[in-house]
């Protein structure tokens, strides 16, 4: 069931703690049925969200079928640890503590409720980039920030398989492995940047190995099982937190919408979207925990129509807000004329 | 009052404010091995220790990168590029998510311009490139009290300011003769003159032009390393009863239009040199924005405003100062002018 083989490869450098944290424990089944909730209420959400801003002609760049990353992974971090999410799956950030629903989805309408998710540095995010990759030493800053000021937060920095090929994603991992910033890099494999297909930009399938030549630890994962991703993510964190240093993590999973919504996708093989259905992580994961026992038919209904409700309770929440008049502040801050 | 090379003043100023704040911090290549190559942080690794200086690898993306994480995480960083060059392999982090970023990031960074005695990659002063963006100041200062001054200043601002370099300053060496890089021309050490230089802590505001000499002929407004060049074509030309008023802006962003004007209003002439090259430098700036903000005074102009600026061509690996504007050259424009 766990496709995650660890690979410790340090050449000349013992890490005594290899052994301890090979041994991979079962979540409690609290964790698991949380994890399920919030995966049920990513997926419902987004659907939600791009049916309110889709009437308005927004671009969306959609991430259905990648949402397990970072919930596995949010579900690992503390208020203060920094995250930074891939661009596709800004509205799983629900799962970060201290942000709520309510919101990431007042984030996506242009309001703002508790918190601004996007950018809220005291909680560990610090916005990101149109140009992919170059938030990776961005992120690193804040590694070297909670290093130098001894917060003993982390961070975690996902990132597309397009964007691990850029140079700030290198530099980013020099810098981190030289100094053993903690920091941990999650290339989330979706098989294409863009239009491009991972295997015409690569010349190894495990996305992981980028960690060799920098002499981090690294593995690959499944990042449509969930439970395998949240104990991977789990060891890392750990691992990082513990001042084990920085690691990669490669989890794949599958691009299951186009680069944005109405693209062609005339670079696609006949098939392979519907291939890739089957391994849908929710379908994916609800099968698994009816299998082990824990839910049953009727739980998910009961938690289907208990998220159904509590969406329809952000979405109202988050419609009464103010927009925030974003250009104010980029004024007031301009030097000289306009 | 002691009596300070540039380079000393400038180490001053980075110690003085490390001293009193302790989230100030600085990163760079070479800044601890060779106290960053023209002794600018010399004895810093010493006084403050690793947490406060590091020297990096050889990746500008993150030395810009991380700036910002870590100004959004609580620190007042100091990212060095040795050569203000060495910025433009940084040009997305310092340009786009830096100098677009309305947000209050009280990053500083430092680069050194060397002009022609070397290649473009090391020489190139790259100010108007990063005028263009909405939120950096950019200092260019021409002697040790301003840079002292102004440099304090920057490390206070909350929003991110360039400190502009000029090697012929740099390489002054300290007092008890340490030089770390001899300049190739050692008759164009203008910059290098001592000064006299307040015991007691005193600011420069950012955005204030200096007169450095009063003329009532014609305004030479200028900035860096051409304030040298600059006075020694002002006497120059006092020998030929030529009156030259030599305005050293010392910020180039903001820009001090104001006191231009002033001078402007008196001499009826305006003459503007640097050097960077001419097409789409900071001159043509400088000189629209006077016409726009003092129309009365362009109308009752003398004679047409001129610039006068490295030509529009790369430096060549070997001094040759017939690229950029120097003493003689300045003075032949002048006297075209009167």
């Amino acid at each position: 069931m766990l496709h995650c083989e660890l690979i410790w490869e340090i050449p000349d450098k013992e890490d005594t703690t290899v052994e301890a944290q090979n041994t991979l424990e079962l979540p409690s089944k609290e964790v698991l049925v949380k994890l399920y909730r919030d995966l049920v209420t990513a997926r419902r959400m987004e659907a939600k969200v791009l049916e309110i801003v889709s009437s308005v002609g927004f671009l969306s760049h959609r991430g259905p079928g990648e949402e397990v990353i970072p919930i596995a992974i949010c579900n690992n971090l503390t208020e203060t640890d920094c995250f930074h999410p891939n661009f596709r799956t800004y509205f799983c950030l629900f799962a970060k503590p201290p942000f709520e629903l309510t919101d990431v989805v007042a984030m996506h309408l242009g309001r703002r409720y508790k918190h601004f998710p996007y950018l809220s540095p005291e909680y560990g995010t610090i916005g990101s980039s149109g140009t992919l990759g170059e938030p990776a030493v961005m992120y690193l800053g804040t590694a070297l920030a909670n290093s130098i000021q001894k917060t003993g937060d982390i961070t975690v920095f996902v990132h597309g398989d397009g964007a691990a090929n850029r140079a700030p994603t290198h530099e980013a991992m020099v810098v981190a492995a030289a100094w053993q910033l903690p920091i941990i890099f999650v290339i989330q494999n979706n098989r294409y940047g863009m239009g491009t297909a991972v295997e015409k930009s690569y010349n190894i399938e495990d996305l992981s190995l980028r960690g060799v030549g920098y002499g981090m630890p690294h593995e690959r994962v499944d990042g449509n099982d969930m439970i395998a991703t949240y104990m991977v993510a789990r060891r890392h964190i750990e691992r990082c937190r513990a001042g084990g240093g920085p690691s990669v993590i490669a989890a794949d999973t599958y691009r299951l919408r186009p680069h944005y919504e109405g693209e062609k996708q005339i670079y696609r093989p006949k098939g392979e979207v519907e291939e890739w259905e089957k391994h849908d992580p929710l379908p994916r994961y609800t099968r698994q925990l009816v299998d082990m026992g824990i839910i049953d038919e009727a739980y998910v209904q009961k938690l289907e129509e208990s998220v159904a409700a509590e969406i329809e309770d952000a979405v109202k929440k988050a419609g009464e807000l103010p927009r925030f008049a974003s250009y104010e502040n980029h004024e007031k801050r301009a030097i000289a004329e306009l | 009052m002691a009596v300070l090379s540039y380079i000393e003043a400038l180490n001053q100023a980075f110690k003085e404010e490390m001293r009193r704040d302790e989230k100030v911090v600085m990163w760079g290549e070479d800044l601890i091995s060779m106290n960053g190559v023209m002794g600018q942080t010399q004895g810093i690794y010493d006084e403050f220790g690793g947490d406060r200086i590091k020297d990096t690898p050889i990746c500008e993306q993150a030395i810009a990168g991380m700036t910002i994480g870590a100004a959004y995480r609580g620190l007042r960083p100091v990212g060095f590029f040795m050569h203000a060059g060495f910025m433009l392999a940084a040009f997305d982090g310092l340009f786009l998510k830096i100098g677009c970023n309305p947000a209050s990031l009280p990053i500083t960074v430092h680069g050194v311009i060397t002009g022609p005695t070397e290649d473009h990659d090391h020489g190139i002063s790259p100010e108007a490139l990063f005028a263009h963006s909405p939120y950096w100041k950019i200092i260019m200062p021409s002697t040790p009290y301003d840079v002292k001054g102004l440099v304090k200043s920057a490390i206070r601002d909350d929003c991110p300011v360039m400190i502009l370099d000029h090697a012929a300053a740099m390489f002054s060496g300290y007092s008890d003769g340490t030089l770390y890089t001899p300049y190739t021309d050692g008759t164009i050490m203008l910059g290098g003159n001592r000064q006299e230089v307040p015991d007691e802590e005193y600011l420069l505001p950012l955005g204030e032009a200096d007169v450095k000499r009063e003329g009532t002929d014609v305004t030479l407004v200028t900035y860096s390393f051409q304030v040298h060049h600059a006075l020694a074509a002002a006497s120059l030309l006092d020998e030929e009863s030529i009156s030259v008023e030599v305005v050293d802006l010392r910020t180039v962003v903001p820009l001090d239009v104001k006191t231009i004007v002033e001078s402007v209003r008196k001499t009826g002439r305006l003459l503007i040199v640097h050097e960077a090259m001419k097409r789409a430098g900071m001159a043509g700036e400088i000189a629209f924005r006077v016409a726009e903000e003092a129309p009365d005074v362009v109308g009752s102009l003398k004679t047409l405003t001129r610039r006068l600026a490295a030509k529009n061509l790369p430096l060549a690996h070997r001094p040759d100062w017939n690229l950029t504007p120097a003493t003689e050259s300045i003075a032949a424009a002048v006297r075209e002018m009167v």
